[in-house]
């Protein structure tokens, strides 16, 4: 009898177990097909949105300049979004993606630019439409690739997944993708450099700053000018330099003996030993200074540090500190690109954060124009369900990184939404509407 | 008789064992890989009531999960070696319960919480610069035209990260990862402008050692 009773457990075992395992196989393989279903939605999408935008741009080679042209130039821009974020999502390694997305997404971008051209009756240059021929010409190297690849997946010779369960591609599959998308590469099919007024424009990766920064000085002087600038002569490390694209020296300098956790990180140029960047990790106790003494000592030490003309715009704070920033101002005109940040600890008012990158990028003596169309002229293009509370001049960044001088006018709704609109001081065109989004401890102070 | 006794419980034992590990949802508690300051307090409170004799090191280890589940035997909690909500109220480390689940006073945007949620499972035993360097790599690529163009493409995109394929970006983020997020949005960017990073001591691709470097910053290089 008891024998019996064995024998009965383990066979209500070992059905239970099976149940549970068909059960789990299932769901394995439901989530398989549902993956899979995943990657070849994207990989069609990417195909259909290669196609349209070869289609369009073929169309738009042989088009008149009217707003039929501007409109296929919107479609390629529309397509390619579809296309990057499709090719994106495919199961490929994103180092052998990256150029055929810089050639889908920079396409889109460059036909928008092209397309504005079109809307402000700008003349289209022969050089865009070359450039629009060779950017036909790469797409179309894309899609033709893709077919290929297709074809495979099609005839089973290659599959998403690989057998032994895992989610990502088989290496042969994978090595073969690979090749067929790294294969695509800018220099081989004589993808042309597009510079032009968008944000994935070429020219911006290699603009340096737009001032000159000085003589080259060596870490000894750059140690000095560190210690001058943080007002005390903790004891600074040289760590490795950065390369990057203004070449600096890096200090670090631990807070005291007690603590040695706690560092504060220095970059300063080589070239005219300034500072661009302070990070701290110290971790700061609860506030017990006030916001406007917060400010009064960021702005004491830009002060110190020889930065004339800033006037505070924004603010925010987390994790008990507050980060202000400044802009400057260059006869009463707000220059937006010249951004500095500081980082004030609200438990003691130390200086725990400094931002001047961006700064000495796009700090330089302008010669700013006078404006074409008066204030007055300007404001008459606000939308009038705007209560214009305050208006001035301003120079804002453009996304290709070119400037631009602006009127600012600050309004409200009436259902007290707040809105800063901008008009071109040339044309007396808008320019650019920021709406402002009210988030917890952070402050608007135009 | 006996002997089928002891049959039986093993059995339903085999069963609780399986099904068990089958139907282990995720929580928030702090267990394995949580925050150290976190575990620190854990192991301190458990230290000074005798349930634990191991360093206060703020790492979860198998004599913290054993320390655990004597405390919560001793306690007619359930014994799961996990501080959930429960065992830690039991431990009066109700202050731990609050940061598993918002972040102490400021709300967090969707996008910074993603960010830091990918810190903090890419590096969370990195200096604080180095952590704000990788956020500052994902915002750099969601500038370039070779990336996706949002924060989650970025961090979603298959094989970009080692934390997003082991699912450590699951993991709740301290208030350092949140930090760094915040700090990289605002513009702070230690990489000098790098779209890739990799550890030299474990990177296997031959690829990503050929891009010029920017900089070193803890087990990082920072390259272009």
């Amino acid at each position: 009898m008891s024998k019996n009773l064995v024998i009965g457990i383990l066979a209500v075992a070992l059905v239970v177990l099976g149940i549970w395992g068909y059960n789990t196989n299932e769901e394995g393989t439901s989530y398989k097909t549902l993956v899979t279903n995943t990657y070849e939605d994207n990989f069609i999408t990417l195909q259909e949105s290669l196609k349209n935008m070869e289609s369009s741009l073929s169309k738009a080679l042989v088009a008149t300049n009217d707003s039929y042209l501007r409109n296929l130039l919107l479609d390629v821009w529309r397509y390619s979004i579809s296309g990057s974020t499709a090719v994106n999502n495919l199961p490929l390694s994103h180092v052998s993606l990256k150029e055929s997305c810089e050639v889908i997404t920079q396409a889109g971008d460059y036909c928008y630019s092209v397309a504005q051209k079109v809307d402000s009756n700008t003349d289209i240059s022969e050089e865009d439409m070359n450039n629009l021929q060779k950017i036909k010409d790469g797409v179309y190297t894309i899609m033709k690739n893709v077919e290929s690849l297709s074809e495979k997946f099609q005839n089973g010779e290659i599959s998403f997944l690989r057998e032994d369960n895992d989610f990502y591609l088989s290496d042969e599959t994978e090595n073969e993708i690979d090749s067929l998308f790294s294969g695509i590469n800018k220099s081989s099919m004589e993808y042309p450099k597009l510079i032009y007024d968008g944000p994935f424009s070429e020219g911006l990766k290699e603009q340096g700053p737009k001032m000159d920064l000085d003589e080259k000085i060596d870490d000894e002087k750059a140690k000095e000018l560190v210690a001058e600038f943080l007002d005390n002569d903790k004891d600074l490390q040289k760590t490795t330099d950065d390369d990057g694209i203004i070449p600096c020296y890096i200090f670090e300098s631990k807070a005291d003996e007690d603590n040695k956790e706690t560092y504060y990180r220095i970059k300063i140029s080589k070239e005219g030993g300034h500072v661009l960047q302070i990070v701290s990790n110290r971790e700061i106790a609860e506030q017990k200074l006030s916001l406007k003494d917060a400010q009064a000592k960021a702005k004491d030490f830009l002060e110190k540090n020889g930065f004339k003309n800033m006037s505070e715009n924004y603010y925010e704070t987390y994790g008990n500190k507050t980060v202000f920033n400044f802009v400057y101002e260059q006869e009463n005109i707000i220059i937006y690109p010249d951004l500095v940040k500081v980082q004030v600890a609200l438990d003691n008012g130390e200086i725990v954060g400094f931002e001047a990158s961006t700064y000495y990028m796009s700090h330089y003596d302008r010669d700013i124009a006078t404006a074409n169309v008066s204030m007055q002229q300007a404001q008459k293009n606000v939308s009038s369900s705007l209560e214009i509370t305050s208006k001035k001049l301003a120079v804002i960044p453009l996304d290709g990184g070119n400037e631009v001088l602006c009127y600012e006018f600050k309004g409200k709704t009436k259902d007290d939404e707040w809105y800063i609109v901008y008009i071109n001081a040339d044309t007396g065109k808008q320019q650019e509407i920021l709406k402002i989004i009210e988030a917890n401890e952070s402050v608007l102070t135009l | 008789m006996h002997n089928n006794k002891k049959l039986v419980i093993i059995c339903l034992l085999i069963f609780t064992f399986v099904f068990g590990i089958a139907s282990n949802a995720f929580a928030a508690s702090i267990y394995y890989g949580s925050d150290s300051a976190s575990v620190k307090q854990v192991q301190q409170k458990l230290k000074n009531w005798g349930y634990y004799d191991g360093a206060v090191d703020g790492i979860f280890g198998i004599k913290t999960e054993k320390a655990v589940r004597w405390f919560q035997s001793k306690n007619g909690l359930t014994v799961d070696g996990k501080c959930g909500k429960e065992t830690l109220t039991a431990m009066g480390l109700t202050d731990l319960i609050s940061k598993s689940t918002s972040s102490g006073g400021t709300n967090y945007s969707d996008d910074v919480y993603l960010l830091a949620r990918c810190i903090y499972g890419e590096g969370r035993g990195e200096p604080y610069t180095g952590q704000v360097a990788i956020a500052a790599v994902i915002l750099n690529r969601v500038e370039d035209s070779g990336f996706p163009n949002s924060i989650s493409g970025v961090i979603y995109q298959k094989g970009a990260f080692d934390a997003v394929s082991d699912g450590q970006i699951n993991l709740t983020p301290n208030q350092s990862a949140l930090n760094a997020a915040k700090d990289a949005m605002n513009g702070w960017d230690p990489s000098g402008g790098a779209i890739y990073y990799y550890n030299p001591e474990t990177a296997t691709n031959k690829w990503i050692r050929s891009r010029p470097i920017i900089v070193t910053i803890g087990k990082h290089v920072f390259c272009k």
